[in-house]
């Protein structure tokens, strides 16, 4: 029974990473889930054989085997952690993990002391405990527990963020919690009479966090958890109830007829099955029209209507932002017209005051000009003239005409472009984007640097990446960085990278910032070769830290 | 007798020029472009007021006033900003500036301003 609970599980977690792995677009948070499952798969999987063997050499070798996966548990679910919360890195403790993870898997088969036998129990073999295997036992429960705490902290920040991703975190600490009680299968190695059932909270664990990566766009994963587990029961009653049918009635034929008929049987599953679509169908609608305030379609229309409602309050905050940003851009440029103004009539015979006078009317009347304009093409970006044009061309004229701030700032280019990199695409639109992030870069370095640019070809899409070994952007503005107005530079309206976003968009395809302090920032950018419009294509942008 | 010294930490070159304009006949000038450099000039407490923009690169003005408040500054600090929020005055003030001067601003409004922290020390 254990057994086959265990290999269930391992299973589970088999074929769920894989889910994650292959469903949409590699990111670095779908490998860590997809990693920390096939580990989980790698624990069960042979402690199932070792509970369900009658050998009990075969038992302690897969015991072993078993353990061996559960060494590189913890590493593999702070890296998950780390990339789901987007949190920075901290190597040294990374590599503290992977130094004790690798000196007790040498333990595990070099010497006989971290698992010294299996001992028969009445779910089968199970390994004995030892002292290593105290501090292995301390390492995952205090991994599991710190995993939680992050959960728990960025749970409470994000309720005052967004209530959508308060939901899915929530569901994501309880699942945290849960796994945390995976632990009780250390118990009964050491002498503790429970039973094995580790592998239940670690499959409702994996199962709301694989929901939670690749349907965390819903608005909320409370009410799908919730309608899934009575579905579930509702599903298994049914079924049991359909067996019990066949049963009864196939009784009932023998009593009659007097004797067994396959064909009988066979006719009343075939009568039974008739009738269970429908009933299974009429109960589920009872059951969402009672319990869940709607049927699936009223929920789904209730669901984008709420969508819609968060979209607009979102557009909304945007919007007081954006206003509150431009409000400051003004007022600047407004307090130096105004005071020089004031002081012309007493000044005036001052030449000095003249030659300053017409300076800074000049300068600030231009600056408020520019940003106007930019901020025309962020509010209302022109629909992109689409032709078919290669992307490298416009990168090499765009550095032609940056060639005089390259030099001046001592930065070197690499390019590396692979052909064909022809997409459909307004090419003075694409020259602002690349114009706009490749000054970015330059002017952000503060000694001489380097600037990798390439383009490949994937999924019907050309990618371009923009690297820089410059002084990359800090986590607190990483996430800002697309904003309007939002600028770390000491002159700049802010609203280049929202121009930019907006851009590719429209194209649409998608930005992703990578950086790291220090190292550097990469920017990718995905545009469909065909041309999309930003109402039929897909879109997106992230920014986000680097390990 | 030397004239009040007065830090002027503004990014903008347009509000340095304005402030010095109203500010130059009756006092000696410093300036700073962004948050670091302020925090550096008004360490060394050769000046008898800072202005302080709030938004600047590299440390912004309520930063500045933090670190200040921490090394135990006693000049008085007057902000200046474009950014009219309650809540950025209400911490400005908690963080001990003397005064919160939107902009634009009028120039009796900052002559007034400065002479009343100098007469108050």
């Amino acid at each position: 029974m254990c057994a086959i609970g265990t290999a269930t599980i391992g299973f589970l977690a088999l074929l769920l990473g894989l889910i994650v792995f292959v469903k949409g677009k590699a990111t670095a948070e779908k490998l860590s889930f997809a990693a920390f499952t096939l580990l989980i798969a790698g624990w069960f999987l042979p402690y199932s054989i070792m509970e369900s063997t009658h050998d009990p050499n075969k038992a302690l070798f897969f015991g072993r085997l078993g353990h061996s996966s559960v060494i590189f548990v913890p590493i593999a679910y702070l890296h998950f952690v780390r990339y789901f919360l987007k949190r920075p890195t901290i190597k040294p403790f990374y590599m503290f993990y992977y130094f004790i993870g690798l000196i007790l898997l040498i333990l595990m088969w070099m010497d006989s002391k971290f698992i010294p036998a299996v001992i028969k129990q009445p779910w089968g073999y199970y390994p004995v405990g030892s002292p290593i295997m105290v501090l292995d036992s301390a390492l995952v429960c205090m991994t599991a527990v710190a995993c939680t705490v992050l959960f728990v902290i960025d749970c409470r920040r994000a309720k005052d963020r967004s209530m959508e991703e308060y939901n899915r975190l929530k569901w994501c600490c309880l699942a945290m919690f849960i796994f945390t009680f995976s632990a009780m299968d250390y118990l009964p190695k050491f002498g503790v009479a429970v039973y094995p059932m580790g592998f239940v909270p670690v499959a409702i664990f994996i199962s709301i966090m694989t929901y939670a990566i690749l349907f965390h766009h819903l608005m909320d994963i409370t009410i799908a958890i919730r309608r899934s587990l009575v579905y579930s029961i509702l599903a298994a009653i049914i079924t049991a109830s359909y067996f019990v049918a066949v049963l009864i009635l196939e009784k009932w034929f023998q009593g009659f007829l007097g004797y067994r008929s396959l064909v009988a049987t066979a006719i009343t599953g075939f009568i039974i099955a008739m009738g269970f679509v429908p009933m299974r169908n009429w109960i589920q609608t009872i059951v969402d029209r009672y319990f869940f305030r709607g049927t699936q379609q009223e929920l789904a229309d209730q669901n984008e209507q709420l969508l819609k409602e968060v979209e607009r309050t979102e557009r909304l905050k945007a919007v007081a932002t954006l206003a509150a940003g431009m409000a400051h851009e003004i007022k600047n440029p407004l307090t130096s017209i105004k005071t020089f103004a004031e002081y012309l009539p007493e000044k005036y015979d001052d030449p000095a005051f003249r030659e300053k006078f017409a300076k800074i009317m000049g300068q600030e009347v231009d600056k408020m000009n520019e940003m106007i304009q930019r901020l025309l093409e962020f509010a209302k970006p022109a629909p992109p003239q689409l032709g078919l044009i290669e992307v490298s061309n416009i990168i090499k004229e765009t550095l032609d005409f940056i060639q005089g701030t390259l030099v001046k700032k001592q930065v070197q280019v690499e390019t590396n472009f692979n052909a064909p990199d022809q997409v459909a695409a307004d090419k003075a639109q694409l020259k602002q984007v690349f114009l706009n992030l490749l000054l970015n870069s330059v002017e952000a370095m503060d000694k001489p640097g380097r600037i990798n640019i390439s383009t490949s070809r994937e999924n019907g899409h050309l990618r371009i990446d923009i690297e820089d070994n410059g002084p990359g952007i800090a986590p607190g503005d990483l996430h800002r960085i697309f904003d309007p107005f939002f600028t770390t530079k000491p002159s700049g309206t802010g609203l280049g990278l929202s121009v930019v976003h907006g851009i590719i968009r429209g194209h649409g395809g998608r930005i992703d910032i990578d950086s790291q302090v220090g190292k550097g920032t990469a920017v990718h950018i995905e545009l469909p070769i065909n041309g999309s419009s930003m109402n039929g294509g897909s879109h997106g942008t992230t920014a986000h830290l680097n390990s | 007798m030397a004239r009040p010294r007065i830090l002027i930490a503004d990014d903008e070159e347009g509000i340095r020029e304005s402030l010095s304009l109203i500010l130059s006949d009756s006092y000696d000038l410093d300036f700073a472009h962004d948050g670091e450099e302020t925090l550096a000039k008004a360490a060394k407490g050769t000046h008898d007021v800072v202005l302080l923009d709030i938004k600047m690169p590299k440390l912004d003005g309520i930063e500045v006033l933090r670190q200040l408040k921490e090394r135990k500054f006693s000049k008085p600090v007057l902000i200046l900003t474009a950014y009219q929020s309650v809540e950025l005055a209400r911490e400005a003030v908690k963080l001990g500036a003397q005064n919160y001067l939107p902009k634009p601003f009028e120039r009796e409004q900052i002559l007034q301003a400065v002479r009343s922290v100098i007469s108050a020390k």
